[in-house]
């Protein structure tokens, strides 16, 4: 029936693939829908370090910098990933993922310094030459193993999460910004096999910029990829020469300008004051990493469940008004949250809603209580960082590279939300003091400061916690006491008890 | 009882300027006619002194940073009733639940037990610096209180002023209460 309709021009193209099914990696990231795929191999990261501190979205002029440097920067990488046969999973923010198919360690992290070495050597020399002070470099991390690559949706904010210790621990290593700029680190163990040098450390840091260094960097050479990449981004950076001079600049729109906020996060870049929430799934690595020693049955029973979280994230950016959700980056994801109206009382109190939801999975929600998103996984809970960071500004942009759209985040909220979701465990809420500062004063007590930080803690925070709270405070005995000491005689009065006739 | 009069008419003013000196600026003390009308005005020897100023909200937790204007009256006979006090705060809610039968004005205080208070005192020969001290104080505080009360139920959605929040009972309930404690008190 539907063949027939498809004759007549009348029905959708079929869907060859299952709703949702095990696919091979190449083919999940070109498959448009939901779907997983078990790889082994190397995971790659290439963090480019801040290009404007974290005044990225203060002006219009800083973000179209922003923008410029982040789409090169990944044309490059998407460009570099095809000549090198590594794939690109996902662009998080300023992190480009990657990841190189293959079970033997060796032959997969040769491959992957190779691609490091000449990625690095290239942009060093064309994008650093161009941006000039803008320029502070890019680190690279890997580590090798299985991992559940799970993806849902096609619009530019649809993930290619990635899930398992391999994808997990060189993506924080990186984050936590340990690794120098110009450097590529490979877990400890390889150093030994692969430069020769024993490292009993658990990284280690090769400079890809010093041949001296490291006599190996000279095997890594490779002088006709590193042609057709420079080929490559010359013809890509000629293009956006003359795509500048014959169109408008990029233009920047305040979020709260916007009539219709369906689908605006993938249109154009956006300069927005928004409230940053990112949130972590803690206590998920150890359920992958048994998943993979009981086999298919268990990795598909995690991809499903985790398609059933990355539904709740959708669930969640619907739900709420103008709020962004970034893409995930394991199961992590940041959203982007802009305060109403009165901005003192979401400051104050609301956007403890939100945390509340979230923490819950939406239990006190219908759709919550429909989807049981709460009861996919068992002992697990996510903590929360959470600022608006002073002014709230921040930059969302879909990034188009190749066939490829990406949608980041960027400034200051993005970043102290960061710091503050990885201080925090299960269950936990981590604010900074600037936003500690402007919580009502019943909510600050309920915070304890977080020692040698500017962050402040809290453990499952509710709106029912904090008005029983404020019943608390609210006692005739504990308002202040009136004691006044007169010839060893102590005058007090009694507690505050109202009276209306 | 005549030493008690001449306490209560010539240190109204003392008792006035403690409590204007608690409120922040801008704030003023002025006298005001009982009566509206010229001649009971003329006649009336004894006219109110009211008190306007920004109060800081200190009480249940807060820390000052919401601020509210204040008017109190304070009647001649200052030491049998508590001052009148008005407020401008935006989120009073006028429900004689909540001690405000009628906006702006609050019942911050059972007359009854300020009187027994401040008998106590005067009685016990405390000295007349620590009565004003206390008692503006004490209803600095208690205005506070009420305010404050009202400013977490409009922040934390409370409608209904909660059992654990103190208060007395409404109307004679309200004094029927106050007398059973003082005698609970004074047999104890």
């Amino acid at each position: 029936m539907l063949d027939t309709l498809s004759q007549l021009g009348g029905a959708p193209a079929l869907q060859k693939h299952p709703i949702f099914g095990k696919y091979a990696l190449g083919e999940l990231l070109r498959h448009k829908g939901d779907g997983y795929a078990w790889a082994k191999g190397i995971h790659l990261y290439s963090e480019l370090r801040p290009v404007e501190g974290l005044e990225i979205a203060q002006t219009d002029e800083a973000a179209r910098t922003y923008l410029r440097v982040i789409e090169e920067y990944t044309h490059a990488g998407i460009a570099a990933a095809s000549l090198f046969g590594l794939e690109l999973l996902e662009l998080q923010g300023n992190v480009l993922h990657f990841h190189k198919d293959g079970d033997n360690v060796e032959e997969a992290a040769i491959a992957a310094l190779q691609f490091s070495h000449i990625f690095t050597k290239v942009l060093y020399e064309t994008l650093a030459e161009d941006l000039g002070d803008n320029w502070r470099g890019f680190a690279i991390c890997m580590d090798h193993g299985d991992s559940i690559i799970v993806r849902r949706g096609k619009a530019s904010n649809s993930s290619a999460v990635s899930l398992g210790p391999s994808a997990n621990r060189p993506a924080k290593r990186l984050l936590y910004g340990k690794t120098p700029a110009g450097h590529a680190e490979i877990p400890g163990s390889w150093a030994a096999s692969l430069v020769g040098t024993p490292c009993r450390n658990a990284w280690f840091a090769i400079n890809l910029r010093d041949r001296d260094e490291l006599s190996i960097l000279n095997s890594f050479e490779n002088a006709e990829l590193e042609s057709q990449l420079r080929g490559i981004l010359n013809t890509y950076r000629l293009n956006r020469t003359l795509m500048a001079n014959r169109s408008q600049p990029v233009v920047l729109v305040n979020a709260s300008d916007l009539v219709d906020q369906g689908n605006f996060s993938t249109d154009q870049p956006l300069r927005m004051r928004a409230f940053c929430m990112r949130v972590d799934l803690d206590g998920f690595s150890s359920i992958v990493e048994r998943a993979f020693a009981r086999g298919d049955d268990a990795v598909e029973a995690i991809a499903k469940g985790f398609i059933k979280i990355l539904e709740f994230g959708d669930y969640f950016e619907k739900r709420h008004y103008g709020v962004v959700r970034l893409p995930w980056a394991g199961d992590c994801v940041a959203f982007l949250i802009p305060p109403t109206a009165d901005l003192q009382s979401f400051r104050g109190k609301e956007w403890i809603q939100f945390v509340e939801e979230w923490q819950t999975f939406g239990a006190n929600t219908p759709d919550g209580q429909k989807h049981h998103w709460a009861a996919i996984f068992s002992n697990v809970s996510w903590a929360v960082g959470i600022t608006y960071a002073g002014d709230g500004c921040c930059l969302v942009a879909p990034v188009s590279a190749l066939s490829r759209k990406f949608l980041i985040g960027a400034g200051a909220p993005l970043a102290i939300a960061h710091d503050a979701e990885h201080l925090g465990k299960g269950g936990e809420t981590i604010i900074h003091s600037t936003d500690h500062q402007s919580c009502f004063p019943t909510i600050r007590a309920l915070f304890s400061k977080m020692a040698g930080t500017e962050f402040w803690q809290t453990k499952e925070i509710t709106l029912k916690k904090v008005r029983d709270a404020a019943l608390e405070a609210g006692k005739s005995e504990n308002a202040s006491k009136i004691q006044i000491v007169e010839k060893a005689k102590t005058i007090t009065v009694p507690p505050p008890r109202p009276y209306c006739k | 009882m005549q030493v008690k009069g001449f306490f209560t008419s010539e240190f109204r003013l003392t008792f006035a300027g403690a409590i204007c000196a608690q409120l922040r600026e801008p704030k003023s003390i002025q006298y005001q006619p009982a009566q509206q009308d010229y001649h009971p005005a003329l006649t009336n020897p004894a006219p109110l002194v009211v008190i306007k100023g920004t109060l800081p909200l200190y009480q249940h937790g807060e820390t000052g940073e919401t601020m509210v204007g204040i008017t109190l009256t304070i009647l001649s006979d200052w030491m049998r009733a508590s001052p009148i006090v008005a407020t401008d705060a935006p989120f009073l809610r006028a429900e004689r639940d909540w001690h405000v039968p009628l906006k702006p004005y609050i019942c911050h205080e059972l007359d009854q037990e300020w009187r027994w208070k401040l008998s106590e005192l005067w009685e016990s020969g405390t000295d007349s610096s620590n009565i004003i001290a206390v008692s503006s104080a004490w209803c600095i505080r208690n205005v506070d209180s009420l305010i404050t009360r009202h400013l977490h139920g409009y922040r934390y959605g409370i409608v209904k002023w909660p059992k654990q929040w103190g208060q007395w009972s409404h109307g004679d309930e309200g004094v029927r209460e106050f007398e059973a404690l003082t005698r609970k008190l004074e047999a104890a």
